[in-house]
């Protein structure tokens, strides 16, 4: 279950809008929220963009994206994977409604926090891990990643693929020039033989009638 | 911060007994809601609303978001000791967003209970209900009833025994019957809850235990004896309250510290609100129209030419932004007492004696409350004879008081016969708690108002009266005069009022040609007394007529549409002697005259 959301300027950590939290029994968090503003107090520019901190039964997700922080205390038995994606749909929703105000300087703190109604809309939404839309978002998640995996391998297949091409070819060509090494030096043998034939055929005769003539 | 700005929210808790039912408060109130909804504050479109109505169980109202298709359901819980919430969302819905389920909802509401035959109102399980279903957010809860809450806690019996209203019981009848209420009221203002009571019933409602808890909430509590739907003024004058009320612009989660110089300290608070550590004064919600009071008390000498006060609201605005207002007083001092007299505001002090009046009442009695303003009058005009008046003054002489306060006795007299506080025994005690809650909370252009009722002799009024000034285009007023008898003359038509009610008294001997004007009707037995509403005629008279009582009827800062009653000289005794308790100069039974009373004044300090 999400507790509770905050979203707060990276800059100057100026309050911009939070949930007014009306489910049951929020006494509890004070605890947590004043770790919150601890989390919130030490993130700057160069932090983890996104991280989740464990804290007794609860964990703080939060998401530093255009130079705010989103930031929202969840169960621990809340699956990271939702949080994250709920961060993200809140970066979404409030750029598109707030962006080009965010950097003015005389904001004053809670100044966009009519931002609570989408807050309240979405977690409604997200609230119930099980419900079959935010299995279908994890799937959908999971299904992203392994077309992304198929992508590669696909790649892959493809890159082996010319590999063996590459392979097939060389091998050819190294059989191809051995044949014609083969060939060649057959021919030059031919060649010599032809050249040197007549030559070695008269030497012979000549030699054969020396032996016949003087030997008899 | 501790936390993000408070949205506003309204939980709205309908009595639906057969009495509300019966008497139309269930219609009448889901109209005026439905009308309303343009009205409520909701600029930042964070605006919350949640309905429960109550008779002998609790029925919830979820009211799904628009992409459901599901029309509003209504869930029924009918244990009462341990109220919960059968749904955890959808109880309490944005009004910008559910408007057409709210709407719904509203247009059913006096179907549904048409045929409800439940006596019992088990209010107190349902505003511990409603706190758990607010009580993290804060807000407002507006509590609608008709009938005596008579389960679970909170549970209150009828005590007005006629017997009773003797001087001993009578202080008992004003205050709380049953100690939930003020301890409720203590954990609403610590979770930021506000409650309203708006009370309808014809019959004894304890008003002064159920006004407990508006009182420690910075609510307000609104009394309606015996209304009635059916009587047209009737519906509109809750109408007209009740959609004003929810149109304010209310602050919310306030907190009000006031700070002076060295050597002043605030000595208490006056007001609907809680005080928290003696001198933070909490606000669950900050309302426009009541007035506060603090007691400064000088603990050093002072010695410097100025002390300053500062005071300062925190709170947050109905549109959501957080935000201190703060005002600064700097008054001069002197060590002369005639200056101090000379510098003194019969109005300030007026309302000041009032809540400080309406206090004593309910904890000390209505003898005490009383006795606390006559005495006080008298020390302040006994010490202007000791220490400033420098001739000598035998007992034969006339009773001397500054120009600034010449009116303070006749305030002081008007505010001691006050109906909330009239040494009577006829007067019910509802009746009583619910004057003595006005006289704590009106500002103090109203509370004059209340106690010196406005009086104006219509048939004598001068040409500018009852039309439309051409510089300024706001209707004339014809002059006020003396609330004494002896103006009241036989043939007159004459309008007394008091910001909660006004009387068209009409002479015995009114010429018809005035009733026809008025009336439209040819002689005064044909009139009609009692409540009414004037009929708009063709005849200028009747214009003018017509003119004054609505421009009286409009008032900046105030909620109140008074009704007007109709009283005939030869008519109904009651309504007469009614009308006349207003006339605070004359004698009364057991009041005293003005002159009386002066002259009792000026023995006393002689």
């Amino acid at each position: 279950m999400i507790r509770s959301t905050t979203i707060v300027r990276l800059n100057d950590k100026l309050p911009l809008a939070a949930s007014t939290d009306d489910s049951q029994d929020q006494s509890d968090l004070a605890k947590y929220t004043t770790e919150e503003k601890e989390i919130i107090r030490k993130l700057n520019g160069t932090s983890e963009p996104r991280a989740s901190i464990e804290s007794g039964p609860y964990n703080h997700h939060y998401l530093i994206a255009n130079g705010l922080i989103y930031i929202t205390i969840c169960e621990k038995s809340y699956p990271r994977k939702l949080a994250f994606t709920y961060l993200d749909e809140l970066d979404r929703e409030f750029i598109n409604s707030y962006g080009h105000r965010i950097d003015q300087p005389d904001l004053r703190p809670f100044a966009f926090i009519n931002f609570d109604n989408f807050i309240q809309k979405t977690k409604r939404v997200y609230e119930d891990s099980r419900t079959s839309v935010n299995l279908d978002k994890l799937n959908s998640e999971l299904q992203d990643v392994t077309r992304v995996m198929t992508k590669n391998i696909e790649d892959l297949l493809y890159r082996g693929d010319s590999l063996d091409r590459m392979t097939n070819l060389s091998s050819s060509l190294r059989a191809e020039s051995s044949k014609y090494r083969k060939a060649a030096k057959q021919i030059n043998f031919d060649a010599m033989i032809r050249q040197y034939a007549p030559v070695v055929g008269a030497s012979l005769i000549f030699v054969f009638l020396v032996y016949w003539i003087f030997l008899r | 911060m501790v936390r993000p700005p408070q949205p506003l929210v309204y939980v709205f808790l309908i009595d639906v007994s057969v009495n509300a039912v019966a008497s139309g408060l269930v219609a009448t109130t889901a109209r005026t809601i439905l009308e309303s909804l343009d009205r409520i504050p909701n600029k930042d479109k964070r605006t919350r609303l949640a309905f429960i109505c109550v008779n002998s169980s609790l029925h919830y109202f979820a009211v799904p978001p628009p992409p459901a298709a599901s029309e509003p359901t209504m869930l029924v819980v009918s244990d009462l000791d341990e109220p919960f919430l059968p749904v955890p969302h959808n109880l309490l819905v944005p009004l910008a967003e559910c408007r057409s389920g709210i709407e719904s909802l509203l247009n059913k509401l006096n179907d549904m209970f048409a045929n409800s035959t439940s006596t019992t109102n088990a209010m107190g399980p349902a505003l511990k209900a409603a706190h758990k279903l607010i009580g993290n957010v804060g807000g407002k809860i507006i509590c609608l009833m008709a009938s005596l809450p008579n389960v679970g806690p909170g549970k209150l019996e009828p005590r007005d025994d006629k017997k009773s209203l003797s001087a001993g019981a009578e202080k008992s009848l004003l205050q709380t019957q049953n100690s939930f209420y003020k301890s409720f009221a203590v954990e609403c203002s610590k979770s930021q809850v506000s409650i309203d009571m708006f009370l309808f019933s014809s019959q004894y409602q304890d008003v002064a235990s159920l006004s407990n808890l508006p009182r420690y909430t910075s609510g307000q509590t609104y009394f309606y004896p015996g209304w009635n739907a059916g009587r047209s003024e009737d519906a509109i004058k809750f109408a007209h309250e009740f959609s004003e009320h929810l149109s304010m612009e209310i602050a919310l989660e306030a907190v009000l510290r006031v700070r002076a110089s060295n050597g002043i300290r605030m000595n208490t608070f006056y007001g609907n609100f809680f005080t928290r550590s003696s001198d933070l004064c909490a606000f669950p919600s900050f309302p426009r129209d009541q007035s506060y009071c603090v007691e400064v008390a000088i603990d050093e000498t002072i010695s410097k030419p100025f002390v300053s006060l500062q005071a300062a609201v925190l709170h947050t605005t109905s549109n959501g932004e957080r935000r201190i207002r703060v005002m600064t007083l700097a008054i001069p001092t002197t060590s002369n007492l005639s200056d101090v007299y000379a510098s003194a505001d019969q109005i300030a002090l007026t309302s000041f004696y009032a809540q400080r009046a309406a206090e004593k009442a309910l904890s000390s009695g209505l003898q005490d409350a009383r006795d606390l303003v006559g005495g006080k009058l008298a020390e302040m005009l006994q010490t202007y004879r000791k220490e400033l008046m420098t001739s000598n003054v035998g007992a034969s002489a006339p009773l001397q008081f500054c120009a600034n306060l010449r009116l303070l006795p006749l305030l002081f007299l008007a505010l001691i016969k006050h109906v909330g506080l009239r040494k009577s025994a006829q007067i019910p005690s509802d009746l009583r708690s619910a004057a003595l809650d006005l006289l704590g909370t009106l500002p103090a252009k109203y509370l004059i108002q209340y106690i010196h009722a406005d009086f104006f002799c219509l048939h004598d009024m001068p040409e500018t009266a009852g039309r439309q000034d051409k510089e300024t285009g706001e209707i004339g007023l014809p002059p006020k005069m003396n609330l004494s008898s002896e103006r009241l003359e036989r043939h007159g038509l004459y309008l007394i009022d008091d910001g909660q009610t006004q009387f068209l008294w009409v002479g015995r001997d009114a010429v018809p040609q005035l009733i026809l004007d008025v009336w439209g009707l040819p002689a005064l037995e044909h009139v009609k007394t009692g409540k009414t509403t004037l009929p708009v005629l063709e005849t200028e008279f009747s214009q003018r007529v017509n003119a004054i009582i609505a421009k009286l009827r409009e008032k900046k800062g105030s909620t109140v549409w008074p009704n007007l009653y109709v009283v005939r000289e030869d008519g109904d005794p009651s309504l007469k002697l009614w009308a006349s308790t207003f006339l605070i100069e004359d004698r009364a039974d057991q009041g005293q005259s003005y002159m009386e009373f002066l002259t009792n004044l000026r023995e006393r300090i002689s």
